[in-house]
């Protein structure tokens, strides 16, 4: 065994709320985030709904309350957002002794300038603003969220395509666990760009309507943006802080699949192995979950995989489920951290989100989920789903806090 | 719990003598994987397949417990090659093949693959400190007996674009020449037959440099590291304008030997990947007991890493 490793607070910035207040009104009254793009240069943007953050990257900065001449790249201010949402709500400051982390999980950091700059760029090698491309790698959203909350104890930053930022949380709670800082803030952010939109149009699996996770009739994900982070504190840490833990991270596994560089293996073995283990890491048995986040993309491939791995893992006694990312659509390196948060806030909160648009399950799982989101209901375990590219598979189990 | 170094494997660049930049041949891996396989793959996934793999195969392992990777830039040719294939089709009917592969993790994700590892699978990308930081969690990883044997390692590769854009930056400086490369190695809680210990390990994310120098010294208090029986590995990259205060707070420790890496393999941000092989195999090699590297990638993030003989 090792600490306990508590949660204390939260930040999220999503197409579905600015911070963790109007997430929840937002999962509540079952309103989703595709809107009509403003932000994203491209013609897909007219044929493929997206979930934008509705907030132009000006907007951003001054919600943050930094300069967008420093941060420029959206992702970077997404993550300036919901990291000092957090970072506020634990009372992080600089210098207040208590030695910090900051672990941020992202899929391809800067390309949203850097896209910019090569479109001029492949033209003529001499055109192209280099301030564009100076922040194209993935490190420096979280060196820049770093500055701005003067964390210089432990920074780094992950990238395994779309469960990047659950595994934030892995490698935070092993930092605490070997008494490298005291505190973590773990999370991640991606923006929409025209590189991931065209990636995910060349695999076929963008829907061309609104996103149905989960169901039988299901075309494709919807792709979001958004950045969230969680703080992370042991016990030793709270009794310097006085933080009240929202909730506890009692389990969390990550594996490969070691399958298929982009598809999940049919009888979902990666996915069922990251259950299992986060499930055995927090000493529960299956039947002590409450509620499955699912990871739940809305592609025929995942959905199946996925349905089938948590058939295996639960059997006919089902806990309730749901994805969210018929709300977020997916916001890939920022995901895992979304929907972290999200189970977070479901503790706090007393709610099963819902799950947008389904009707017909699919078959050979048969799973039935959350449809609308429910109130007033006490979650006491939630476990979180992150599958990426590359078979990395990893699941979050999130309790509510006992003394 | 003590952290060895089983073994390593490097795949280095050549020093182009005209440009003076550092650039790896073609990384030859059928003996890894079936060219058919590998066709599609680009230059830094053949790369690190080729050391991950070469490391594994010098201790005898076929399937290790954990892969954790680290890329300061990831796969640009790539990403480059999808981008520019999206300008040119006008955002229609594109070959997925360079976006699958362009993802951070695909060196980890293809190792897995071929060795059959589904154990932990992670991917650090944090500029000059990405392949420490898959190093660090490594060490960790050791120190609490959650793993085996854990294969780690980083990787980078250059482009033309890459070279344009550095060059208009004017990002290498005076000696200063970009390189490519990747290095891996298996560390284990298990001895074996190594002959080499990852003592400890300390990331710096901070720039200043007077912090730098305050966080060398605790790591040499710390590790009661002396001058006199340790090669210091410093990361001077030929720039003056990197190089001087480096070397300014390595003479306050008054250092007697020590070795600059970078001058076999160019600066790049995964560069500590092959110094930190460099050091493992120094130590096998019978050529010095103990090794303090300090890595930083041109002015940026610090790392520091001692290995002793065993």
């Amino acid at each position: 065994m090792g600490e306990r490793i508590f949660i204390t607070s939260i930040g999220i910035i999503s197409p579905i709320g600015k911070d963790g207040g109007e997430t929840v009104i937002s999962l509540i009254n079952g309103k989703g985030g595709q809107t009509t793009t403003k932000f994203v240069d491209s013609d897909l943007a007219r044929s493929f709904p997206l979930c934008e953050v509705p907030y132009s990257n000006r907007e951003l900065a001054d919600i943050a309350g930094v300069s967008e001449e420093k941060f420029v790249t959206r992702c970077s201010l997404l993550a300036a957002v919901a990291a000092k949402e957090a970072a506020d709500g634990a009372g992080i400051r600089k210098d207040d002794g208590i030695s910090t982390g900051l672990i941020c999980g992202t899929t391809v950091g800067g390309m949203d300038r850097s896209e910019i700059f090569y479109k001029e760029f492949s033209k003529e090698s001499n055109c192209g603003n280099l301030n564009d491309v100076k922040c194209h790698d993935c490190g420096d959203s979280a060196a820049k969220v770093a500055e701005m909350l003067g964390i210089e104890d432990f920074v780094t930053t992950l990238s395994t395509a779309c469960s990047s930022s659950a595994n934030s949380f892995i490698t935070g709670a092993r930092l605490l666990n070997a008494g490298v800082v005291e505190r973590v803030l773990a999370g991640g952010s991606d923006s929409l760009t025209y590189f991931t939109v065209n990636g995910f149009n060349s695999l076929r699996i963008l829907d061309n309507e609104l996103c149905r996770p989960l169901d039988a009739g299901r075309k494709g994900l919807n792709l979001g943006e958004a950045a969230a982070f969680a703080v992370l504190e042991t016990e030793k840490t709270i009794a310097k802080t006085g933080n009240e833990p929202i909730c506890e991270l009692t389990g969390w596994h990550n594996c490969a699949e070691a399958h298929h560089q982009t598809a999940s293996s049919p009888e979902g073995d990666g996915a069922y192995s990251a259950m299992t283990g986060a499930l055995e890491k927090a000493g529960l048995s299956p039947d002590k979950i409450d509620y499955i986040n699912m990871h739940g993309t809305g592609t025929g491939n995942n959905d199946l995989s996925e349905s089938i791995a948590v058939r295996r893992v639960f059997g006919d006694a089902l806990p309730s489920l749901s994805s969210t990312k018929g709300f977020t659509g997916h916001t890939l390196g920022a995901a895992g951290a979304v929907e972290a948060v999200i189970s977070i806030i479901s503790i706090k909160e007393n709610i099963i989100p819902g799950n947008l648009r389904f009707e017909t399950p699919i078959e050979n799982s048969e799973l039935v989920p959350v449809i609308k989101t429910v109130t007033g209901k006490s979650v006491d375990n939630i476990l979180s789903n992150s599958f990426g590219f590359g078979g990395n598979n990893s699941a979050l189990i999130f309790s509510r806090y006992k003394k | 719990m003590k952290v060895y170094i089983k073994s390593t494997g490097a795949f280095y660049p050549e020093k182009d003598p005209e440009s003076g930049i550092f650039k790896t041949p073609k990384p030859l891996i059928k003996e890894f994987v079936d060219p058919r396989e590998s066709r599609r793959m680009s230059k830094i996934i053949k790369s690190g397949i080729y050391s991950g793999m070469t490391a594994l195969q010098k201790c005898g392992i076929s399937t290790p417990s954990a892969i954790v990777t680290g890329t300061g830039l990831g796969c640009l040719g790539d990403t480059v090659k999808f981008i520019s294939s999206i300008i040119q089709y006008n955002e229609e009917n594109l070959n997925p093949a360079p976006f699958i592969y362009s993802t951070h993790n695909s060196i980890g994700g293809q190792i897995s693959i071929i060795t059959g590892c589904k154990g932990y699978n992670s991917t650090f990308v944090h500029r000059g400190i990405s392949f420490e930081s898959a190093l660090f969690e490594s060490f960790l990883m050791v120190k609490e007996k959650s793993e085996g044997d854990i294969l780690a390692g980083g990787a980078d590769e250059l482009t033309d674009e890459y070279l344009k854009i550095t060059e208009r930056m004017g990002l290498f400086k005076e000696n200063c020449y970009p390189g490519e490369g990747s290095g891996f190695m298996v560390v284990s809680g298990e001895k074996g037959d190594s002959s080499v210990e990852l003592a400890d390990m300390k990331l710096v994310p901070s720039f200043d440099r007077s912090k730098v120098e305050k966080h060398l010294g605790t790591f040499i208090e710390k590790n009661h590291i002396t001058p006199e029986n340790t090669l210091f590995f410093a990361p001077f990259n030929g720039d003056s304008s990197c190089d001087n205060w480096k070397k300014n707070i390595i003479s306050k420790f008054n250092w007697k030997k020590i070795v600059a890496p970078k001058e076999n393999c160019g600066e790049f941000m995964t560069a500590g990947a092959l110094s930190s092989v460099k050091a493992a195999e120094t130590i096998m090699e019978q050529k010095a007991e103990n090794i303090l590297l300090w890595n930083s990638f041109l002015n940026m993030e610090s790392a520091f890493i001692f290995m002793r003989k065993v």
